[in-house]
């Protein structure tokens, strides 16, 4: 952000006092959550699932704002462990029959932005769960100078040949199917060593797989 | 990695933010992942209080607190004040915006951020993170709590060695520590390296910092504006990048630079301070004057609260009152009376701060074309600087000025005197020259000429010889002009014809009439001249008689 721009502090300024409002309301969730009795609790999963859907929703506008105004993200060590669970909590919220297998190493650590690579990783697995996959997979390869692949592998029906070919973003009809140009760009916001970060797309015997690539 | 809630359950800890549902919420899962003992603060004033009444092991503070600190300056102000041990963790809650200047603090930084929205899963993952980092230098840090500075220096190195994972916290404790111990080669070198391979903003402060004490300035100056480029809210970048535009002398840069700093930034103390020095100095009391105003507001509840900053505020904004009449000016002096009367309840101690302040309140006054209470306040300063055991030159400087400001000559001539037999440096004695020449010119005559008038008010009253002293008092000085000595003729003469010639009188008004001299015959006062002649000549005959 340019400290000159009015109109960036104000949208910065909306931006905090929304997350602020999110914070409280997760927060009150969780315990409702903690508290009230079983029976309850299905009831309440409607409105948690929204409430979790309006955060990513808000989280992604304001990454995807950010970076198309190619503002530097602050990277710090991260561990793609954590990423990966928090990420995985928030995708159970809205698919909570989707198994979700998190295999990354509890030590694997990473430099990179931990909020993008989450939305990064929230973006994929949905469209896993969008495209059929049952389950889902997530590893992690560790390289030179705490390089990072994380991958994502699922059980679905694989990319279409378009979309690996770079033809297409997407062949849904539901969402943006914008979701793997955002998953690239945040993957390209992160660079190091003389390296920029990646998205690999593939498909294996058993379904899609995505790797980001963090130099 | 450490088990969080035996982590926690032994630990107080205090969670500071504004928003009443945050901090619930946020007491709510802690003491959910274990804590037991926690205090609330609900803004940075608060949590400064407690503190400096407690000891904390881990301080979670929003970084946005409203109008008072943030979350950073509580963190400065609690390590400044040696109240937050090196071992006890500070970590920062915040919005993505704020993490730019969260994460480039190369002094006081954090132990790690929190970034909202999260979740109670998060709080707890980054926890476990940060306490074991921590744990794993806590050596490191019992050192620097020791303040010995080597020691720790030694045990980073060793970390850097054993456990190449924490080479992103070492790397940073281990560069402050090498620049505190003024090891500039060493410490450019650890922010090289770790450039080498990461883009870290603190990493490329550190860098700049190094090249600049190591003799580069222009080099440091292109690093910290490249890193501005990347990182537009990079405040501290700007701080150094004025202050080494001060030492290549280019003030008004400088001036420029930490304006950016302060547009982004307004709430720290130290610098609204140094923007107001740099602005007071170049001239711009505009800039000053605000500046100051907001290092006295920031400064009330801080460590960094001075008389200096109350001073200088009232000084510049003294220099801003032009027009007396305006509202505008009258609420300026007003403000700048209530910082000068809060400095004299709040550093009733500092006797060398109440003179100064006394001085402030008299230039004030006179501004404002309040004369009498210019010159109560001008006595005042008088007493107080009495009372200094061994007051410095700049006082007696400042009080000559105020007495000649006040139209108080005579007490300016005293202390003219006196200063003229010490020791004063250059500058002091450039201002010494002024004020003599000041007080031997325009304030002198304006003296000379209200003695003048007080010897008339007596003679036209019939009290000659009160008249006689006032006029004397006038004469004494050289730039009393011919009415003036006319004047003191006709007393003196208007005496001896209502009661005698007087062998000292005449001679008094001799010396008058040489220091008159010839007054041409088509000059006005010419025929007072000729006409108290006559009578002098007169009085001279029957004196002689």
């Amino acid at each position: 952000m340019k400290p000159d721009s009015k109109f960036e502090f104000l949208v910065a300024a909306f931006v905090h006092d929304l997350k602020n409002q999110l914070q409280s309301l997760s927060g009150q969730q969780d315990l409702l959550v903690s508290e009230l009795p079983e029976e309850y609790l299905q009831k309440l999963t409607p409105m948690l699932r929204q409430t979790n859907q309006i955060k990513e929703d808000t989280l992604r506008l304001v990454s995807v704002f950010r970076l198309e105004n190619k503002d530097s993200f602050a990277m710090d060590d991260a561990w793609p462990r954590d990423t990966a669970s928090d990420a995985i909590a928030s995708c159970l919220i809205q698919f909570p029959e989707l198994s979700i297998d998190n295999r990354i190493n509890l030590d694997a650590q990473g430099f990179y932005n931990e909020q993008l690579v989450q939305l990064a990783l929230v973006t994929l697995i949905t469209n896993s769960a969008q495209a059929g996959a049952k389950h889902v997979e997530l590893l992690c390869e560790e390289g030179e100078n705490q390089s990072l692949s994380i991958i994502v592998h699922d059980d679905g029906p694989g990319f279409d040949q378009d979309i690996l070919d770079g033809l297409m973003d997407t062949t849904k009809a539901e969402g943006t199917g914008l979701g793997l140009s955002f998953v690239e760009m945040i993957c390209q916001a992160h660079q190091g060593a003389g390296k920029q970060g990646s998205l690999n797309i593939s498909n294996s015997k058993a379904g899609a797989i995505a790797s980001l690539f963090l130099p | 990695m450490i088990n969080l809630e035996k982590a926690l359950a032994g630990r107080r800890i205090l969670i500071v933010d504004d928003l009443v549902e945050a901090r619930s919420s946020l007491k709510k899962m802690a003491t959910i992942l274990g804590a037991g003992n926690i205090d609330i603060a609900t803004d940075g004033i608060e949590a400064m209080h407690l503190i400096h009444e407690n000891d904390y092991d881990i301080v979670l503070s929003d970084y946005n607190l409203g109008r008072t600190k943030d979350g950073q300056q509580i963190l400065e102000e609690a390590r400044f004040t040696d109240r937050l041990r090196a071992t006890s963790l500070f970590i920062v809650v915040t919005g993505e915006n704020a993490i730019d200047m969260v994460m480039g603090a190369l002094e006081y930084d954090p132990d790690g951020y929190i970034t909202k929205p999260y979740t109670l899963n998060i709080l707890k993952e980054r926890l476990i993170r940060i306490i074991t980092v921590k744990e794993e230098l806590r050596l490191v840090n019992e050192a620097i709590d020791l303040q010995k500075y080597d020691l720790a220096i030694k045990r980073c190195l060793e970390v850097l060695h054993n456990s190449p994972r924490l080479r992103l916290p070492a790397s940073r404790i281990l560069g402050q520590l090498l620049l505190h111990q003024k090891q500039f080669e060493p410490a450019l070198k650890v922010y090289s390296q770790l450039l080498d391979e990461r883009s870290v903003s603190w990493a490329k402060l550190g860098q700049a910092i190094c090249i600049f004490k190591l003799g580069d300035s222009d080099s440091a100056l292109a690093l910290l504006r490249r890193t501005l480029v990347i990182h537009p809210l990079y405040v501290q970048c700007y701080d150094w990048i004025a202050k080494i535009l001060l030492t290549l002398e280019k003030p008004l840069e400088a001036q420029e630079a930490l304006e950016k700093a302060i547009a982004i930034s307004p709430k720290a103390v130290l610098r609204q301070m140094e923007l107001g020095r740099i602005a007071f100095e170049n001239g711009d009391m505009a800039t000053a004057e605000p500046a100051f105003k907001y290092a006295v507001r920031l400064g009330r509840y801080s460590c960094h609260k001075s008389a200096k900053n109350y001073l200088q505020f009232a000084r510049s904004a003294q220099v801003l009152l032009n027009n007396p009449k305006e509202r505008q000016t009258q609420n300026k002096a007003s403000e700048a009376f209530r910082a000068l009367e809060e400095l004299k309840q709040d550093f009733s101690e500092d006797h060398d701060s109440l003179f100064e302040a006394t001085i402030v309140e008299s230039k004030t006054h006179l501004n404002m074309e309040s004369k009498e209470d210019a010159k109560r306040s001008a006595n005042e300063a008088e007493e107080l600087l009495g009372k200094l055991e061994c007051p410095k030159m700049d006082y007696k400087l400042q009080m000559t000025e105020t007495f000649i400001e006040t139209d108080q000559s005579v007490k300016a001539q005293l202390m003219i005197d006196e200063l003229k037999e010490l020791e004063l440096s250059d500058k002091q004695k450039e201002m010494l020259n002024r004020l003599d020449h000041d007080l031997n010119g325009e304030a002198l005559i304006r003296h000379t000429t209200s003695l003048n008038d007080e010897g008339v008010a007596h003679y036209e009253r019939g009290e000659l010889e009160e008249a006689i002293i006032a006029f004397d008092q006038a004469t004494r000085y050289e730039q009393a002009g011919i009415s003036v000595l006319l004047n003191s003729i006709q007393a003196k003469i208007s005496l001896m014809e209502r009661d005698s010639p007087d062998k000292k009188i005449l001679k008094d008004c001799r010396s008058l009439l040489i220091r008159i001299g010839t007054i041409a015959k088509d000059d006005d006062r010419f025929t007072r001249y000729a006409r108290l002649r006559k009578t002098f000549d007169r009085l001279c005959r029957a004196s002689a008689a």
